[in-house]
Order: C-alpha cells, then sequence, then structure tokens
C-alpha cells in the first residue's frame, strides 16, 4: 500500500509526518511534501517524523539525503525524529546519526 | 475544443441518410455513408471512422451482420456503434448490444437524444484512445526497461568477472535478487600481496545499479594493483562517487584488507552491516560495526577515511556480508536479522560456517529469490600462512633489460607533514611500474620497498618498539601508539632513494633509506632464521634479506641500503 504522507505547517516549523514502508514508491509524494516543507514562508525548522513508517530502504535514505540538501539551500533546520525499531536499525548502519539530527 | 469525429452513416433509404448526415454536420463533424452492411466494412476499412451510426435493416448485409464484422477486423481496438433501428422491441435492442453495438435508437430518431449520445460517445472514444496511447507506451517503456536490465547484467558479470575471486582462500556466495538490484564483490591483490576486497551495493535497482557499480570497481582495481592502501582507496572511491552520481544516489561499501603475513585485517565500512571475524569453533572474536556514511554523501573534506583494524591470534575466518542477508524476507513477512547470522555462523569448521549461513537464507526465504542481492564473502585467516605469493600468476611479461640499459636515480625526502599525510609508497610503486619490472620484480621491490619504509617511520622516526606487537593487544596498541606519534610528530624525514646500476656485468635496483631517527642495533634482525622466527619484530626485514643480494644497515642503523638483482 502507497505511504500516506502529510506536511504540517505551524508558525516558524514544518513537520512532514508518513506511514507504512518508506521506499522508492513514495517518491513522488515524498517529493511533493519536500517541496511545501522547504519553500513555505517563515519556516526555520523542518522536522521528519518517522514514528508511524516501519520500513525504510536505501531510496528512502536518498530521498532523505535530498531534503538535507534542500533544507541546507533553504537555511533551515532539518530534524529525523520518532525513529524506532527498523527504522532505527538502518539509519544506524547508515551512520545518518553524522549527517543528520536525529531525536 | 473537441476533435472532429469522421462519422460513418449507413442506412437504405437515401432520406434517412441525408437526414443523420446534416444532424452529424451541424455537430461539426464530418459524415461518409454507405447504404448497405457490405459497403459499411468497406467503408470501415477504407476511411477509419470514429463512430459508426447503424440502421439495422438493410439488403445484402445487416447491421447486425455487419457491426460483428468490424469487430473482428478492429482486433481490440474499440470503435463506438450506434444502431438506428425501426425494431423497438427490447430483445432487438438486446440483440443489438450483443453483436456489439454500443447504444440503440429507435426510429424516428430523436434527434436531439442523437445529438447528446454523439456527444457522449465523443467523449467515451477521447478517453479510450487516450488509454490505448497509454498502454502502448507502458508496453514500449516496459520492453525498453527489460533491454536495460538484460544490459545491466552483462555490464556488471563483465566488471566483477575477476579472476582473483578463485583464490582457494576465498568463499563467496550471490545470490541476485528478482528485481536485479547489482551488488559488487571485487577481490585484488596489491603488489604486497596483501588482498583487498570491496563488496558494494549501491541505491537503485537494474541499469542505474551497474552505473553505481562501474566507477567503484575501476577505482578499487586501479589503485589496489598499484599499492594504495583502503583508505587512500576509500578517499578516491567517496570523491568519485560523489562526483558522478546526483545527491539522493548513494554506495554502501566495505573495503577490506587482508594481511596474510602481518595476520592483520583493515575495514573501512561505510553503511554496510557489521563484518565478523569467527574463531573455527564458531564464536566470534572480533566485529566491525559500520563505522561511516556510504560513498558518495560527505564532502571529501569532511570524509573520515579510518579503517579498524585487527590482528588474529587464532585462525578464523572473516565474514561479509551485504544488506540482503539481514534484511531477507521471509513469506511471512519477518526479517532474518542479524541475530540469526550469528547464530547460524556457530558451528565448527569453516565451510561448514559458510554453508550453514548460505543454507540458513535460503531456507528462511522459502526458495523464493529476494528483494534485494544477498551477497556473503568468507576469507580464510590461517595462523600458518606460508609467505608466499597469494595469486596466481597471470601472463606474466619477460623482459630484456639488456636491451634497455638505461641509468637512472631518483630520490625523495619527505619531511613531517609529508609523512602524516602522503600515501608515499604507492607513488614509488608507480614509478617501478614505468620501467618495465616483470609481475614478480615488482612485487619483490614493493615489499623490500614497503618493509623498509615502515621499519624507517615506525621504529626509526617514531621510535615505537615492535616487541609490543607480540603481546596480548599489542598489536592494537602499537597502531594506537603509531598514529598518536605520527599526528604529534613536527621535525623528522625520511630519505629515500632509488637507483639502477650495473655491477660486474649484472643490474641492479639499489633503495636506500635514511630516516631522521636515533637508528638501532639491527644485527639481531640481519643474522636471525626466518623460518623459525616467531615474532613479528623483523620479520619483515628478515624476509627482504631473502630477497636481496645484499641488505646492509648503516651509520648507527638509520640508514639501510638494499640491493635487488634484476637478472
Amino acid at each position: 500500500m502507497a505511504m500516506q504522507i502529510n506536511v504540517n505547517v505551524n508558525g516558524s516549523s514544518a513537520v512532514i509526518s508518513m506511514n507504512g514502508r518508506f521506499d522508492f514508491n513514495s517518491h513522488r509524494e515524498f517529493r511533493s511534501a519536500s517541496e511545501q516543507a522547504t519553500k513555505a514562508e517563515g519556516v526555520n525548522d523542518i522536522e521528519v517524523d518517522l514514528s508511524a513508517v516501519d520500513y525504510l530502504d536505501s531510496s528512502a535514505l536518498g530521498m532523505l539525503l535530498l531534503l538535507r540538501e534542500k533544507a541546507n539551500a533553504a537555511n533551515r533546520k532539518l530534524t529525523l525524529s520518532n525513529c524506532k525499531g527498523m527504522v532505527q536499525q538502518v539509519l544506524e548502519v547508515a551512520n545518518f546519526g553524522k549527517l543528520f539530527t536525529i531525536k | 475544443m473537441d476533435k472532429r469525429l469522421k462519422v460513418l452513416v449507413v442506412d437504405d433509404t437515401d432520406l434517412n441518410l441525408a437526414l443523420i448526415t446534416k444532424v452529424v454536420a451541424s455537430e461539426g463533424h464530418d459524415a461518409i455513408t454507405a447504404k448497405n452492411g457490405e459497403e459499411a466494412v468497406a467503408q470501415y476499412l477504407s476511411e477509419a471512422p470514429d463512430l459508426i451510426l447503424m440502421d439495422v435493416m438493410m439488403p445484402v448485409m445487416d447491421g447486425y451482420q455487419a457491426t460483428a464484422k468490424i469487430r473482428e477486423l478492429a482486433k481490440g481496438k474499440w470503435i463506438p456503434v450506434i444502431f438506428l433501428s425501426a425494431k423497438a422491441q427490447d430483445q432487438d435492442q438486446v440483440k443489438g448490444l450483443e453483436v456489439g453495438g454500443d447504444d440503440y435508437l429507435t426510429k424516428p430518431v430523436n434527434l436531439t437524444l442523437l445529438k447528446a449520445k454523439i456527444k457522449s460517445m465523443q467523449r467515451i472514444s477521447e478517453m479510450q484512445r487516450v488509454i490505448a496511447e497509454n498502454a502502448d507506451q507502458l508496453a514500449r517503456y516496459r520492453e525498453e526497461n527489460e533491454r536495460e536490465q538484460r544490459l545491466a547484467q552483462h555490464l556488471l558479470a563483465k566488471i566483477i568477472h575477476n579472476e582473483a575471486i578463485n583464490n582457494p582462500l576465498i568463499r563467496h556466495w550471490l545470490m541476485p535478487a528478482a528485481n536485479f538490484s547489482g551488488d559488487i564483490i571485487a577481490v585484488a591483490a596489491t603488489p604486497g600481496d596483501v588482498l583487498h576486497f570491496i563488496l558494494a551495493d549501491g541505491t537503485g535497482h537494474g541499469l542505474s545499479a551497474a552505473i553505481n557499480a562501474m566507477p567503484v570497481t575501476e577505482v578499487f582495481y586501479g589503485m589496489s594493483e598499484k599499492g594504495f592502501s583502503i583508505s587512500s582507496i576509500a578517499q578516491e572511491l567517496n570523491r568519485k562517487v560523489k562526483q558522478l552520481l546526483p545527491t539522493e544516489r548513494f554506495v554502501a561499501a566495505i573495503l577490506v584488507s587482508v594481511d596474510l603475513a602481518q595476520r592483520a585485517i583493515r575495514i573501512w565500512n561505510g553503511g554496510a552491516p557489521a563484518t565478523l571475524f569467527v574463531s573455527a569453533e564458531g564464536q566470534i572474536l572480533h566485529r566491525w560495526q559500520p563505522g561511516h556514511p556510504p560513498l558518495g554523501i560527505l564532502d571529501n573534506d569532511d570524509f573520515d577515511p579510518k579503517t579498524e583494524v585487527f590482528s588474529w591470534r587464532e585462525a578464523g575466518q572473516l565474514i561479509l556480508c551485504s544488506d540482503g542477508v539481514a534484511e531477507a524476507e521471509s513469506e511471512a513477512g519477518e526479517h532474518f536479522g542479524s541475530e540469526r547470522i550469528v547464530q547460524a555462523l556457530s558451528r565448527t569448521g569453516f565451510d561448514q560456517q559458510f554453508e550453514g549461513l548460505k543454507s540458513a537464507v535460503i531456507d528462511f526465504l522459502g526458495g523464493h529469490a529476494g528483494l534485494d542481492d544477498v551477497s556473503l564473502i568468507g576469507i580464510h585467516c590461517p595462523m600458518d600462512f606460508a609467505g608466499e605469493t597469494v595469486m596466481q600468476e597471470h601472463g606474466e611479461k619477460d623482459f630484456d633489460f639488456h636491451l634497455s640499459p638505461g641509468r637512472w636515480k631518483i630520490s625523495i625526502t619527505l619531511g613531517a607533514s609529508e609523512l602524516k599525510s602522503l600515501d608515499v609508497l604507492p607513488l614509488l610503486i608507480s614509478w617501478l611500474g614505468q620501467i618495465k619490472l616483470t609481475q614478480k620484480q615488482c612485487r619483490e621491490m614493493y615489499l623490500i620497498i614497503t618493509e623498509l619504509y615502515n621499519n624507517a617511520l615506525d621504529h626509526g622516526v617514531l621510535g615505537l618498539d615492535s616487541s609490543l606487537k607480540s603481546l596480548e593487544d599489542g598489536f592494537d596498541r602499537f597502531l594506537t601508539l603509531r598514529e598518536e606519534r605520527l599526528n604529534n610528530l613536527l621535525d623528522a624525514c625520511v630519505e629515500i632513494e632509488l637507483l639502477r646500476q650495473r655491477r660486474n656485468g649484472a643490474e641492479y635496483l639499489q633503495l636506500r633509506l635514511k630516516d631522521s631517527g636515533n637508528g638501532f642495533d639491527a644485527s639481531p634482525i640481519l643474522s636471525c632464521n626466518l623460518a623459525v622466527h616467531n615474532g613479528f619484530a623483523g620479520r619483515g626485514v628478515a624476509l627482504v634479506r631473502t630477497l636481496c643480494e645484499k641488505l646492509e644497515y648503516l651509520g648507527n642503523g638509520n640508514e639501510v641500503v638494499a640491493l635487488y638483482p634484476l637478472n
């Protein structure tokens, strides 16, 4: 089943949240969510809430890298939050802690 | 604006034909006509109309027959047919729809209704056209994709086909995924007989995975051949992958060097699963966690080429897995996981461990191919390695040295900052590569230069005591201390001189090394017997002595001259 993805802009922060499998099938949805979060007026912080994601593949990591690049270019702080179980493992193996703020 | 349709009007009465044709024209479409079923079929074939308005009762061939015939000729392409008939019974309408009509209007035709029907058919017909076009395009994409997959597989097979992998110390297994994803396993030997391995897993599938793989293998083979360390190779790979691939693409990789003579393993792991060193009894003796992000993400300045070293004190097997192993998914949707890997390896015997893990993964997948490639390498690391050549030689070129007796000398002096940052040996080796030595000579010279240079640096400049290496955990302490002293190095130098000369009619390469250290007493090393020498200390120098015609320490031991015969 395709992933559900939402962007919630609240003042200076934007939260991208999603559920299910975050993989290459989510490419289009995630890209438009990224655009929204990086272009919304007055946003300083972007948070990607991974609490409801139960699978993450290497294309998903690639999408996060793209978002990181866009956020950097727009001078916005990026955080990955609520990583659990397999998601946490995948991020650890890839040493994404050295590239992202993870909380 | 709606598309102008070509409408075929079929009726055996001229009056009806004229009336319907006028309605069609008033709606902005073009009408063509036929006076019976047979003519209608002929018009269909020659004019390819977009819509047919079909009378039922006609001479020669009636509307039902003509429609059935047209449906048959259309072969899957949809053409809307509306019956216009005086037969107003329900079963007439049913029959009309059964033979392939799309709608049925009774005569006398309500013209307003007819116009509305034409409009509605026009909409449906347009939708059908778009769907057919998409389906056609999809089929073409699919074919194209399959062609690319075949090309990718062909390319990868060429890239990773390599004789070095036939080494008896190496076990390997690669099970391609249903959706081919292109894991790469490559093996190379340096001129100093250190084995290099890479297990790389790029993002993406099919051709894009192969594109990730190509620069990786090229750099890996090229630099290994020249004797660069895996740190330098990792650095260059990162630069190249970053330069070639877009932001969202990267390559997870494990780079390994196995020095059988020194019993040392160095690993750089960027985003690939943990590597294990397993004893013959199936105990995990060492585990390398991924210490870095994958290749192609960090800028060169931020890239960390640091490797993690382990030196084995009992024979073991190094196990490398791609993430396809731990992520192999059972039919129940469960993952194989790292626990099961450790469990499968916990048996006695290296073959049993490797085969055990392999069949555990196959059983777990339940006979299906995984979602990702599954790759596994086992490298047997013995205690009693003879120190002979690791690789078999292939196509060695014999070169007649007497025909080009060039005389030359190169010398280079390295200061503290060069000693810290330069991968010096490959520079010298690349020079040797230019002067047309045979493979055997190249390898031996590499060994001589490596040993003597490392001695000069470690013992001469850094003042390290190699007896440290024979203690428990001594190798690790040795390396830590080495790194610490190297980092703090302020004032030091090593002079290297390489000279081609002729003595008594024979050709020689002479290597002279001088370091700024305090020197040491070389006589015990030079007199020790290689065959019974167990410790690390001096083992390398003793080996060098067997390759040279003469090996001499001068001064207070901070200068060494080695004479290597070329004939």
